[in-house]
C-alpha cells in the first residue's frame, strides 16, 4: 500500500525542504497515516547505516596528490583586470585588430604597386638626350643626337646636323623654331 | 558555525589562494564525490578518477559562478553529474544491462544466512544501486551522496521536481527490494 503524500511531501520532508506550515500539517499527517511513517522510517533507517556508510568511495593517495596538484593554488590576481570576461575581450580585441592591421597593410601595398605600374603606363618616357654639342665656329652645323624616335635610318644615337634633323622633326609634326647662329 | 557557514568560509579561503582552504573542503567531500563518480560510470575507477580531476578544476574555473547562498557540496556535485553527462555524451557506453558485472563495484553476492560483515554490505547495496534505472540511480546518488535538494535536483537534472520526486521514490523502492532479496530487513 503506497500513500501519495510520502511522494509529494514526505521526500521533502526529510530532506527539509518543506516550510513551517507545510512541515506541521504533514507532521499532523504523519501521527495518522501508518504507510507515510513506515516508508520514512525505513528511509531514514537505510539513510544512517547504509546509505551514508557505503555509497562513498575512498580515493587513492596518487588520485588525491592529482587533483590537489592542479586545484589548491589558485593564482591570486586583480579581480577587475584579470577577470575572465575582461581578458578574453581584450585579448579578442587585440588579434582582430591585428588581423585588420596586416590585411589593412597587405590591400595598400597591392593598391600601391597597381597604381605605379598604371601610373607609369600613362607618363610618356623622359628621354635622355645628350646636349647638343655646341659648335666652336659659327659655320659648323649644330649637331645634335638622334634618338630612336626621329631616327631616319635603323642607326639610332647618331650625331647628325641640326639642319637635316629639323627637317624630319616638321615631317612629324613638331613645331620648330628657327634659331639663328651668331 | 553550520556547516555551509564553514564551507563558505574554506571556499573564500580557496579563492583568495589559500591552499589550506582547498584541502579542507577536499579532505570533507573527496569520498562522496568519488563515490557518486564511480557508480555513475558503472565502477569505472580510471574513468572516476579522470572526473574527479574534471570536476575540481571546473570548479576552480567557474568558482566565480558559486553562488554563496548554496551549499559548497551540492554546487560541486552538480559540476561532477555535468561532467559526467558530457563524458557519456562524448563516448561509446554500453547499455546497463550489457555492462560486465565482474567488473563493477561490489558486485559480490551473499546467500542471506552470512551475517553482513561492512564489506558485504558495501557489495549489496552497491549492486542495488547499480541495478536501478540510470535516471533513479542519478536522483539517488545526487541526494544520498551529495545532501542535494529536490528542488536542485530538478534544476540539474532538468526535470519538474515531482518527476525528480517520483524517481527518487521509485529508487528507495527498488533498493529496498533488492535488500529484502538478499535477507536485509530494517538494518539498524
Amino acid at each position: 500500500m503506497e500513500c501519495i503524500k510520502w511522494e509529494q511531501q514526505g521526500l521533502l520532508y526529510s530532506s527539509g525542504e518543506l516550510t513551517e506550515t507545510e512541515k506541521h500539517d504533514y507532521e499532523e499527517h504523519l501521527s495518522q497515516c501508518i504507510v507515510c511513517r513506515d516508508e520514512l522510517d525505513t528511509y531514514q533507517t537505510q539513510k544512517s547505516t547504509l546509505f551514508t556508510q557505503f555509497l562513498a568511495e575512498p580515493t587513492t593517495p596518487d588520485l588525491d596528490a592529482l587533483v590537489y596538484k592542479r586545484c589548491a593554488h589558485k593564482l591570486h590576481t586583480s579581480p577587475f583586470l584579470f577577470s575572465t570576461v575582461i581578458k578574453k575581450t581584450v585579448l579578442s580585441a587585440f588579434f582582430l585588430g591585428l588581423g585588420f592591421a596586416g590585411t589593412g597593410y597587405f590591400v595598400y601595398v597591392k593598391n600601391d604597386a597597381k597604381r605605379s605600374a598604371i601610373q607609369a603606363a600613362r607618363t610618356p618616357e623622359i628621354r635622355e638626350t645628350t646636349p647638343a654639342a655646341v659648335p666652336e665656329s659659327p659655320d659648323e652645323p649644330l649637331m645634335v643626337a638622334v634618338d630612336d624616335s626621329v631616327k631616319s635610318g635603323p642607326d639610332s644615337s647618331q650625331r647628325k646636323p641640326f639642319s637635316e634633323t629639323l627637317g624630319k622633326i616638321s615631317a612629324r609634326g613638331v613645331t620648330t623654331v628657327d634659331v639663328k647662329q651668331e | 558555525m553550520t556547516e555551509t557557514e564553514e564551507d563558505r568560509e574554506l571556499f573564500g579561503q580557496w579563492m583568495k589562494g589559500d591552499p589550506t582552504g582547498f584541502s579542507r573542503l577536499y579532505e570533507k567531500y573527496r569520498f562522496r564525490v568519488f563515490g557518486f563518480l564511480m557508480r555513475m560510470t558503472g565502477g569505472d575507477r580510471e574513468k572516476a578518477e579522470d572526473l574527479m580531476q574534471d570536476t575540481f578544476v571546473a570548479a576552480l574555473r567557474n568558482s566565480d559562478q558559486f553562488d554563496p547562498s548554496r551549499s559548497f557540496l551540492s554546487w560541486i556535485f552538480g559540476i561532477a553529474h555535468k561532467r559526467t553527462i558530457d563524458y557519456f555524451r562524448h563516448s561509446k557506453v554500453e547499455s546497463e544491462h550489457e555492462q560486465d558485472t565482474a567488473g563493477s563495484v561490489g558486485s559480490k553476492i551473499d546467500s542471506p544466512d552470512v551475517r553482513f560483515s561492512n564489506q558485504n554490505l558495501r557489495s549489496l547495496i552497491n549492486e542495488a544501486v547499480e541495478k536501478l534505472d540510470p535516471v533513479q540511480r542519478e536522483v539517488f546518488l545526487l541526494r544520498e551522496l551529495g545532501d542535494v535538494p529536490f528542488k536542485e535536483i530538478a534544476k540539474i537534472m532538468n526535470c519538474p521536481i515531482n518527476t525528480a520526486l517520483g524517481r527518487m521514490r521509485l529508487a528507495l523502492r527498488n533498493i529496498r527490494k533488492e535488500l529484502e532479496k538478499r535477507g536485509i530487513h530494517g538494518v539498524h
